[in-house]
């Protein structure tokens, strides 16, 4: 006679799952086989197997069909509203497209390089899109003091303004600064300032430090335009006074353009950031199209 | 229901060929090839056939749906947006059984009312106790029988009503609807492992829950 103590602990150490697995009607011979073992010598195991095997029958006999509450069928008024597409349908036809997934990947890996790389050439080059190169955003901030110099130059206060005379800088809009121009000294007399002048490229602009006390070509301080004839001075051929270096008198020198503040790192981040966004919502959308309806 | 005049000529009707392959296979079974005539009718725009689709599957559905959510309301809610569903997307049907299709779009729709519900919890399964509906009985059935079948059918509810939702799932498709492991993976996105681990588990909990009563089920 069997220790009951004995059948009690080896039931407990018994894997009941085998026994629920056994009763499953599509059991397997292995799974059938070990229940069988551990039922042999366990009186528990083999009770437990009859009320799994009770319960899987009773579970089979509940009827598969209950009365309903409610008429399912559909009006043609709903099935007209069920028939157009909404966003969701459009959303998960374009999901279902086959392409779907490699453009996903490849605009999500564009994205990252191109941010990587625009990260990276934002930190070694600052080039500006501006017509005048790298020089233009130093320029910029210094074209209020000069349009000053320009301006009182135009009023005839010193020796190089003079030359400016009627090709006073349009873009002299400043009011002129308390006695501008009115201290120019020799300097200012001894650099006629071909205000006007075509110019171009290249001018190495001097910061503009005090120029009302030294007269210096601080007229010349003038953003460069693409239109020519502005950023003369300091780096640019002299000309005669009231000569063009390309023998036209020069006019509409000082409009300059501001340079625009994007530089081409920056517009690659922007673009990158674009494509990776894009990429991402293509990614969002095929889980959206493997979570959504039919999976 | 099904003998109405839509349904029948449905079913009398021989079946158009057409050019998706995927619904063309041979059906010998008469059940399977009206529903997929049916359901080729409702794809051109029929909404008569559809609606004989709902007739011939709206009590199965409820069964199955209102052991899987609290109470018949939420059943009925869970059902009328399965069918929804399906007239939507008729044309995602990828052939085979048109029940299994329709159970799964069912059972999506609870079980996602389930994890709905979860967050804004209600009452819980106060319905189910409702025992004001047996199926019908036959002629010779003996009362006693009949009783204890009724008596049986209430408390498996019941106890099935407080066994964790997958595991109630994969009980209510495996053993009441008689679906294989496979189709009910396919069904709650679940791999098999998880889906027999579920079933086990969920029987082993079953019979816990009725030790005292299990006397009605040993015959």
């Amino acid at each position: 006679m069997t220790d009951p103590r004995a059948t009690v602990a080896g039931h407990a150490a018994h894997d009941l799952t085998v026994l629920a697995a056994a009763a499953d009607r599509d059991a397997d011979d292995a799974t059938r086989l070990s229940a069988t073992a551990q039922m042999a010598d366990c009186p528990e195991c083999r009770a437990l197997f009859a009320d799994l095997t009770a319960i899987s029958a009773g579970l089979a006999d509940l009827p598969r069909s209950l009365p309903v509450s409610r008429d399912f069928r559909l009006s043609p008024e709903r099935a007209a509203r069920l028939r157009s597409p909404g966003w969701r349908e459009r959303l998960a036809g374009l999901a279902r497209s086959p392409s779907l997934r490699p453009m996903a990947t490849a605009f999500t890996a564009l994205g990252l390089a191109g941010l990587l790389l625009s990260a990276a050439a934002s930190g070694v080059f600052s080039i500006p899109l501006g017509a005048s190169g790298a020089a233009a955003p130093a320029l910029a901030p210094a074209a209020s003091p000069a349009a000053a110099d320009n301006f009182s130059g135009g009023s005839g206060s010193g020796a190089g303004s003079a030359t400016g005379s009627g090709t006073e800088n349009q873009a002299a809009t400043a009011p002129p600064p308390p006695g501008a121009g009115s201290t120019a000294g020799p300097a200012a007399a001894a650099t006629p300032v071909p205000v006007g002048t075509t110019v171009g490229k290249g001018a190495e602009p001097t910061p503009p430090t005090d120029r009302s006390s030294q007269g210096s070509p601080g007229g010349s301080f003038i953003p460069p335009g693409p239109g020519g004839g502005s950023g003369s001075g300091a780096g640019g051929p002299v000309a005669a006074p009231g000569e063009s270096l390309t023998g036209q008198p020069g006019h509409d020198g000082g409009a300059g353009i501001p340079a625009v503040g994007i530089s081409p790192a920056q517009l690659g981040l922007w673009i990158s950031a674009g494509l990776l966004l894009v990429g991402l919502a293509m990614f969002l959308l095929l889980r959206y199209r493997s979570r959504s309806f039919g999976r | 229901m099904l003998d109405s005049l839509g349904l029948t000529s449905a079913v009398r009707r021989t079946p158009r060929p057409v050019e998706d392959l995927r619904s063309t296979s041979v059906v010998d079974d008469p059940v399977q090839r009206r529903d997929l005539i049916l359901l080729e009718r409702a794809r051109t725009g029929d909404l008569q056939a559809f609606n004989d689709l709902v007739l011939c599957y709206q009590e199965q559905l409820f069964a199955l749906i209102v052991r899987m959510v609290p109470d018949r309301d939420q059943a009925s809610d869970c059902v009328q947006e399965a069918f929804f569903a399906a007239y939507r997307h008729l044309g995602s049907f990828r052939g085979g059984s048109v029940k299994s299709w329709l159970s799964r779009i069912a059972v999506n729709a609870a079980m996602d009312m389930q994890r709905f519900r979860k967050r804004r919890p209600a009452d819980p399964y106060p319905e189910l106790e409702d025992d004001s509906w047996q199926p019908p009985a036959d002629a010779s059935a003996d009362p006693v029988t009949t009783t204890l079948t009724a008596e049986r059918h209430q408390v498996l509810n019941q106890a099935l009503a407080q066994v964790t939702d997958d595991q109630r799932a994969a009980i209510v498709l495996y053993d009441v609807e008689g679906y294989d492991y496979a189709e009910i993976a396919e069904m709650t996105g679940v791999s098999l492992g998880t889906v027999k681990s579920r079933i086990h588990r969920g029987r082993l909990a079953l019979r816990s829950l009725l030790a005292d009563r299990m006397e009605l089920f040993r015959g």
